[in-house]
């Protein structure tokens, strides 16, 4: 048994160390927000925080995490201590209507509140620059520039 | 109407012969009626209203619409959901018919569970393609919620004894002056309403009439889409499910031959190897442990003989080389008469040859090639399903386009009826077209059956590249005669391609063998052309090949609106003037104005250089300008603004048509620019993001959009925005360096070698 904390809640995961975490989260967690798009790292869906710092959980294994917290989109607000349970990311993504198919924008998500964290009034080319590891094939890069422009104004 | 043929949908997969089968979509027992039918998911979910069965407390009006005495409206969206926004367009349109609160409407998404759900454009079933959902079904779903609305001034109208011409709906209410009666409390009084009234199209309302079409009405789906919430089919999670990943034949046709496995005895204990016709399939409880077992299993194969001898590198240049020899003879596109949306072309191969040798006219040619392109749909391939103990019937939860063919496709596999496949549709991450096929189904089907248990199969990014289908790779020859004062007199386009449908569904080629998913775009109606002619030179090489987002209109228009430009070059006129010359009616010559207008075309700033393109698309209109920048020394071509104008009839959500065409653009302009897949001894040489090159953020234009409003219906907005970009791109990169390109992608390589020319 591995002992991780997900979304503030302690877990005791079943698993090899080197099990990737991407498939401990979504089949053993049931936390299926967190997506499957490459398995190399190079998309960036699959994206989570592990101590507050976005990262791939498809190129994290269970033992990389022992111990330490995890935060997938299915927490991003109640870890944050948000009152009304989204995230002003989140909530920008709402009005912005940027998703399309969807598929990708947990981990672009998850991928923006890292730069918030870090960077609470981003430039526009300090955004492209950081959310270029992840892709969208729907092409809403546009919106998601607004959006996260919009939630680090009013954030 | 044609009515397409769905039999052997499976044929190309399984290699199993059903022949005479026959899939009775047409059949009166494959309509069902009443509420307890539907199979699907809420959005937003209400829980409440899926135990409301019992028709007290509810009127299910017709197959579309049921009005609920608490008020709720559910409206039922039969689509693939990808990103279009199906879900919100299609029920909004019977919303407004009805005259419903829209914030008491709750969308259903459904599977093929009544005739009624069908799209009349695709012989009645149920198929999210072509950017054809909501021009098909505009009318029948109008009619549902015009019967609902006729149905509770009916009710009212007793309930009041007031004649039905009195009264007036508004918002979820009937009036009769200031009084008011809530729909739920009309249908609290009525319950459910057997035989509801008749109405046609004249009972529909006028565009000036709409409360809610033409507004920016949010998307339905998004709220879950921005918490994690949304289920795509990679999320289905059912009691006892295992899973499966599937070592697939790395060419179409071949089959394992030897298997070893050198996993330890601990693994092999947890898994289970099965030999499939076309791959090895390991299966077990923990998906982890089939990743682990499958990296320790090795396949040999046996290579059918043809597609191991595909380079996509020699057999390019073959294609040009036919492209441009006359005396190959191809099939004929005649358009219209076999796609009922397609428009008519019309030619007359001696009057070409006399014109093409003529002293009266000047003539011109020019090749162009496109490569193979990948869908590159954020969601792998997937699909569950669950085979009852007698092998009969199943349930089947899928992210798929093809949602009636589905069904065929899992009846073909279980020898059984369609009426006893269940499907549930998921949201899919992208689809793009490779989920108008239905592989990934009959995946999960076979194995289900096979293992008795519920099975997800879960392709992974290496699979769905390898596996993938794709574009075809194209050479097209175009040849023109011009008059003196720059007409074009006769015009022939000969497109050489492997043919999609040969490949996964031969029975909607047209009768000569004409595949629609090459030469679509070949024809030329909007532009002033008296002699016309189009055909396909189809070459088998053996490749998995799909329908790719825009269909032929990627490749087709890529040549013709090149080669318009060159022609216009080549008399000394301005490109953008010389397509107005050429346009033949006014919804042409406006988005091409417009766009030049939002351009400020012919006056770019230095080190920046624009190019025009207009194409049509399923009804729909744009015109595109590429602002561009080329670093002479990498030769990479960065585009920084994209203007488009496009007119789509009547936007339903214009904010949605926006998405869409943004959408459109980014995907046609990756695709332009940096987008091959390439073949050698027949396998696929790319196998994830590193080598296949999608656009990612730093390279995304700003993109301005005008929409165009035309007319009273709706026409074709997902696909209309990738047509123009590579066209443009090109057509700017000669009006910066003087040369043309004509092959695609637009990469370094290519634009190095332009260059040096």
């Amino acid at each position: 048994m591995i002992n991780i904390s997900v979304n503030k809640v302690p877990r005791s995961v079943r698993g090899k160390e080197d099990t990737s975490l991407l498939w401990v989260l979504r089949d053993k967690l049931k936390l299926s927000g967190t997506k499957f798009g490459c398995g190399a790292g190079l998309c960036g869906a699959c994206t989570i925080h592990v101590n507050g710092e976005p990262v791939r959980s498809c190129q994290t294994t269970l033992g990389d995490v022992e111990g330490k917290e995890i935060t997938t989109i299915e927490g991003l607000a109640a870890t944050e201590s948000l009152e009304n349970g989204q995230h002003p990311l989140q909530k920008a993504w709402v009005a912005e209507q940027v998703p399309q198919c969807g598929y990708c924008q947990s981990g672009q998500i998850m991928r923006a509140a890292g730069l918030l964290k870090k960077n609470d009034r981003p430039s526009r080319d300090e955004i492209k620059e950081f959310m270029n590891t992840n892709i969208c094939r729907c092409g809403t890069y546009n919106r998601i520039v607004t959006a996260i422009e919009k939630a680090s104004r009013e954030g | 109407m044609k009515q397409f043929n769905f039999e052997n949908v499976t044929d190309h997969l399984t290699g199993l012969n059903l022949d005479g089968y026959k899939f009775p979509i047409d059949r009166r027992d494959f309509i069902i009626g009443g509420s307890a039918i539907f199979a699907g998911f809420l959005i937003p979910g209400s829980s409440s209203i899926a135990a409301n069965s019992d028709g007290k407390d509810h009127a299910q009006v017709n197959a579309w619409v049921s009005i609920h005495a608490n008020g709720d409206v559910i409206i039922v969206s039969p689509n693939a959901e990808m990103g279009q926004g199906t879900m919100t367009g299609i029920p909004l349109l019977a919303a407004e018919e009805l005259d419903a609160d829209w914030s008491r409407v709750t969308v259903k998404q459904v599977g093929p569970v009544s005739k009624e759900f069908g799209n009349p454009l695709f012989g009645g079933i149920i198929h999210t393609v072509a950017s054809l959902t909501t021009a098909g079904l505009f009318d029948n779903v109008r009619l549902a919620g015009a019967q609902a609305r006729k149905m509770l001034l009916d009710q009212a109208s007793k309930q009041w004894n007031v004649p039905a011409s009195k009264l007036k709906t508004e918002n979820g209410y009937v009036y009769h002056g200031s009084k008011k009666i809530s729909y739920g409390d009309v249908v609290k009084a009525s319950g459910n309403v057997k035989n509801p009234p008749k109405v046609t199209l004249a009972d529909l309302k006028k565009p000036n009439e709409y409360k809610l079409v033409g507004r920016d009405i949010p998307r339905v789906d998004i709220p879950a889409k921005v918490d994690g919430s949304a289920e795509f089919g990679l999320d289905v999670q059912i009691p006892g499910m295992i899973h499966a990943s599937i070592i697939r034949a790395p060419m179409h046709g071949a089959k394992p031959k030897k298997i070893t496995d050198d996993n330890d005895a601990e693994l092999k204990s947890k898994v289970s190897v099965i030999k499939l016709d076309y791959g090895v399939a390991v299966v077990s409880a923990d998906i982890a442990d089939v990743l682990e077992a499958r990296d320790g299993i090795e396949v040999e194969w046996d290579f059918p003989s043809v597609g191991r001898k595909y380079d996509s590198v020699r057999s390019l240049k073959d294609y040009v080389k036919v492209s441009e020899d006359s005396s190959v003879k191809g099939i004929a596109w005649p358009g219209k008469a076999h796609v009922p949306w397609a428009p008519a072309v019309k030619g007359n191969q001696k009057d070409y040859d006399a014109k093409m040798k003529s002293d009266d006219f000047k003539s011109i040619s020019a090749s162009y090639t496109t490569e193979h392109t990948y869908h590159a749909q954020m969601e792998p391939m997937n699909a569950t399903a669950k085979v009852s103990p007698d092998g009969k019937s199943a349930e089947i939860w899928a992210p798929t386009q093809a949602v009636s063919v589905s069904t065929f496709a899992a009846a073909g596999v279980l020898k059984t009826s369609p009426q006893n496949i269940k499907l549930n549709t998921t949201f899919l991450g992208g689809g793009f077209g490779r989920r108008a096929q239905v592989d990934y189904v009959v995946d999960a089907v076979i194995l289900s059956k096979i293992t008795k248990k519920v099975v997800k199969v879960v392709w992974s990014r290496e699979d769905d590249l390898a596996a993938g289908a794709f574009k075809p790779s194209t050479a097209v020859n175009l040849s023109a005669a011009l008059g003196k004062d720059g007409s074009i007199e006769a015009w022939k386009h000969r497109t050489v391609a492997e043919s999609p449908l040969r490949y996964y569904a031969k029975r909607l080629l047209g009768k000569n063998g004409e595949d629609i998913l090459v030469m679509s775009g070949a024809e030329q109606l909007n532009y002033t052309m008296p002699n016309q002619i189009a055909e396909h030179i189809n070459r088998e090489q053996g490749t998995r090949l799909a329908a790719w987002r825009g269909i032929g209109h990627g490749p087709n228009r890529f040549a013709t609106e090149c080669f318009v430009d060159e022609i216009a070059l080549s008399l000394g006129k301005d490109p953008a003037e010389y397509r107005l010359y050429l346009a033949n009616n006014p919804r042409i010559k406006r988005v091409i104005k417009k766009v030049m207008e939002m351009a400020d075309w012919g006056k770019s700033k230095p080190g920046l250089a624009q190019g025009i393109a207009y194409s049509d698309y399923n009804g729909s209109h744009s015109a595109g300008v590429a602002e561009i920048s080329l670093n002479e020394k990498t030769g990479k071509i960065r585009v920084h603004r994209y203007f488009i104008a496009v007119d789509a009839g009547l936007p339903l959500i214009p904010d949605n048509v926006r998405a869409q065409i943004e959408s459109g653009v980014i995907y046609g302009i990756s695709s332009a620019l940096t987008e091959k897949v390439s073949h050698a001894e027949g396998i696929v040489q790319q196998s994830n993001f590193h080598d296949y090159e999608v656009m990612r953020m730093a390279d995304v234009p700003e993109i301005n959009i005008e929409i165009l409003p035309f007319g009273d219906r709706p026409s074709a907005v997902g696909e209309l925005g990738l047509p123009t970009t590579a066209p443009a791109i090109a057509n700017a990169v000669h009006k910066m360096t003087g040369k043309r390109v004509r092959q695609m992608p637009m990469n370094s390589e290519t634009i190095l070698e332009a260059l040096k020319a």
